[in-house]
């Protein structure tokens, strides 16, 4: 099983929809399941996981939606929650947990590993950027910058790896969705 | 694992309040927060309404055991990495080599350490007077998706128990020779070792809470009825109106001073 090649593409033949709401119970349960190591990972690193210049380690859990898109739910929750309670305002808790969640379904949407974690660089980069500026009154290309180069680092170093390792093990399909 | 939920059963008045009336008045708190510019004020709040609460809910040890473990280390590291690495400010008042310790870098952090207090208190009395079954069974009722309220509480209920779960994986690691513990790029190698058995383990419950919602229909499309009557009162729902209102103008008294 570790030695099974991981098939980068997504398979064609088989369609995730499990984006659509109502979710089903084994799929809300996932959502809820991802939804808690994001906030566990979040507030695990607190100093640097809040404030204008983030580095937001659970970050790399966002790859997670091109194996099944409803973990997008998932995320938005762990955003949310991760939000509130980091306390950066409502604007963070609403406007950055939806962030999330564009970015992560598209993420579902993507059609290979490798371009799996460019929607969370590009709509967290420019999307949070813009509150963050109208809000606080940060430059907008530096925080553009800040956020950009800090969700590369975690997408692309330490994302590409897990998923690569999770589609090679192919797990969801093996042991839940069978 | 000390606590699943946060939720606290007592018998108080803030326990007896419909968990619609706490949730507009934590939202009109956050929205007060950052329409009034006063940098005293979020302080004020805390001790002027959020320390009273607690006292009339009767959760004070609960409260604080909570906010010294969680709320105050994240202010403080939030309050130190905001001073150092503030961007922007002209008045310098100290100067180490490279850190330039700066007044408007102060001020910032001031004011977000202590948002961060008062959010994370009024939410936490929200959380430790209220159970999660009714925050959701109303949320639904106002039209929220069930299935997304039911992901976003449930989040909220088990990650101490993901967290509990973190930190075993973590003992773990460590007796086998890993390093775990020092600064943050040690923390951010122990990662992947933390986080792949964590996916794996946890997902390995999902069959088993699917199964659970699965015996109580979770997903059949017939309308739902729950046994659970929520309490709720004339004045209450005025009451709800009319902060709501009031936020409202806040917000749209926020944005006229933005634009113009």
């Amino acid at each position: 099983m570790f030695f099974k090649k991981a098939n980068n593409k997504r398979d064609k033949n088989k369609k995730d929809d499990s984006f659509k709401l109502p979710l089903s119970a084994k799929d809300a349960a996932l959502a809820s399941i991802v939804g808690a190591i994001y906030v566990v990972l979040t507030l695990g690193f607190a100093p640097i996981s809040f404030g204008p210049i983030q580095f937001r380690i659970a970050e790399i859990l966002t790859v997670l939606p091109f194996l099944r898109a409803s973990t997008a739910w998932g995320l938005f929750a762990g955003c949310l929650v991760a939000n509130i309670i980091g306390g950066l305002g409502p604007w963070d808790i609403i406007l950055g947990s939806l962030c999330t969640l564009i970015a992560a379904y598209l993420t579902s949407k993507m059609p290979n590993i490798w371009l799996a974690p460019l929607p969370p660089i590009v709509v967290n980069a420019f999307g949070v950027s813009s509150y963050l500026h109208l809000i606080f009154g940060l430059p907008y290309f530096l925080s553009v910058s800040y956020i950009g180069i800090s969700e590369t680092i975690i997408c692309y170093v330490l994302g590409i790896p897990l998923l690569y390792f999770l589609k090679k093990q192919n797990f969801l399909e093996e042991y839940i969705f069978k | 694992m000390k606590y699943r939920t946060f939720f606290i059963p007592k018998d108080s008045l803030i326990h007896e309040l419909n968990p619609l009336t706490k949730l507009t008045v934590l939202v009109s708190f956050i929205i007060a927060i950052f329409a009034l510019e006063w940098i005293h004020f979020p302080l004020l709040l805390f001790l002027l309404v959020d320390i009273p609460t607690i006292l009339i809910g009767r959760v004070f040890k609960e409260f604080f055991k909570i906010i010294l473990k969680v709320g105050l280390p994240l202010i403080l590291f939030v309050f130190i990495f905001q001073v150092i690495f503030y961007p922007g400010g002209e008045k310098v008042l100290l100067e180490f080599s490279v850190v330039k310790i700066k007044l408007e870098a102060i001020i910032f952090s001031y004011l977000l350490g202590s948002r961060i207090l008062v959010i994370i208190s009024a939410f936490l009395i929200f959380l430790l007077t209220t159970n999660p079954g009714y925050i959701m069974n109303s949320l639904t009722s106002i039209g929220f998706p069930r299935t997304v309220s039911y992901v976003i509480l449930s989040t909220l209920n088990i990650f101490p128990y993901i967290q509990s779960k973190a930190n075993s994986i973590l003992d773990a690691q460590k007796s086998r020779g890993l390093e775990v513990e020092g600064n943050i790029f040690i923390k951010i190698k122990s990662l992947i070792p933390l986080i792949i058995p964590l996916l794996f383990s946890s997902i390995s419950d999902v069959e088993q809470r699917a199964l659970a919602l699965e015996v109580r229909a979770f997903s059949s499309l017939y309308p739902k009825t729950s046994i659970l009557k929520i309490k709720d009162s004339l004045p209450q729902k005025t009451f709800r109106i009319i902060t709501l209102i009031f936020c409202l103008i806040l917000i749209i008294y926020k944005f006229y001073l933005i634009i113009f």
